[in-house]
């Protein structure tokens, strides 16, 4: 069997900790004839532990960071339910929603759990509960917004910031 | 060898997807017997493809990152190991587990 390379990219992205890469990684399909590395990359660090979804997807001879979303997060190794630091705990599902005619597939991710509350003073020091959906396209070689609705976490505002979402 | 940090890589080929990364340990899961198949010696086809050099005895390629890539550390300086760490055929599903490490991700579609 010969082989011709029909997408590639060195340096797409960044992933792992400490030396040693992710370890949840997926082949996943995205369209009827398309495919796509789904990676989830843990971090840890000061008791927080933060996933982020990352979709590689060849495009146009190369290979895109097509999306980056945190999909869980909680602080269950810092937080002191006597008084301290509350425990949360919240997490997005990633569902591609599979369409008739169409090239590649809608991607929806369902947040639930919940989250440090908004505001540090005493009285509400309790979490609260987040819910909400994005739902995205597949365009220009990206996942990009469509719509969303519900609450962002704490952690969420640098990637809204970043993608200017709202 | 430079610093983890800096040498670590991935790559991934489809049709045969591979994840390639750049440490010292032993990076990737295949046994012995599947050392020996044919779907062993495709990834080595595919890493000297995509790097243009593969050791089947270390199972490791040597590449730099590429210049254009500014936003990474070293680009085009330093050398990386780059080992294979996750394959898939096109038609497969489901989690693959592999060891050591990298940073850098990079992925090629055969």
């Amino acid at each position: 069997m010969k082989w011709t390379i029909d997408a590639s990219n060195r340096a797409v992205t960044f992933a792992g900790e400490w030396g040693r890469p992710p370890t949840d990684i997926q082949l996943v399909q995205i369209g009827p004839n398309r495919r796509a590395v789904k990676v989830i990359d843990v971090g840890q660090g000061n008791g927080e532990t933060t996933a982020v979804l990352q979709l590689l997807i060849p495009w146009n001879g190369t290979v895109n960071l097509s999306l980056e979303r945190i999909v869980a997060d909680d602080d269950k190794g810092l937080c002191d339910s006597s008084g301290g630091l509350p425990c949360y705990a919240n997490r997005r599902t990633v569902t591609f929603v599979p369409k008739d005619k169409v090239e590649y597939y809608d991607l929806e991710l369902k947040l639930s759990g919940t989250d440090l509350p908004v505001s540090d003073a005493a009285a509400s020091r309790r979490v609260r509960k987040v819910n909400g959906l994005e739902t995205l396209k597949f365009e220009n070689g990206k996942y990009v917004q469509i719509s969303r609705q519900g609450d962002l976490t704490y952690v969420d505002d640098a990637v809204a910031k970043r993608e200017d979402l709202k | 060898m430079v610093p983890l940090r800096t040498k670590c890589s991935s790559a991934l080929l489809a049709a045969v997807l591979i994840f390639a990364s750049g440490c010292h340990k032993q990076s990737t899961e295949l046994s012995p017997e599947q050392s020996e198949t044919k779907e062993a010696f495709e990834i080595a086809q595919a890493m000297k493809m995509f790097y243009g050099n593969y050791d089947v005895k270390k199972q490791t390629s040597v590449a730099s990152l590429p210049k254009e890539k500014s936003s990474f550390p070293a680009a085009g300086e330093e050398q990386m190991t780059v080992r294979p760490l996750f394959h898939a055929f096109s038609g497969d599903a489901g989690a693959h587990n592999f060891l050591p490490c990298a940073p850098t991700i990079g992925m090629a579609v055969f």
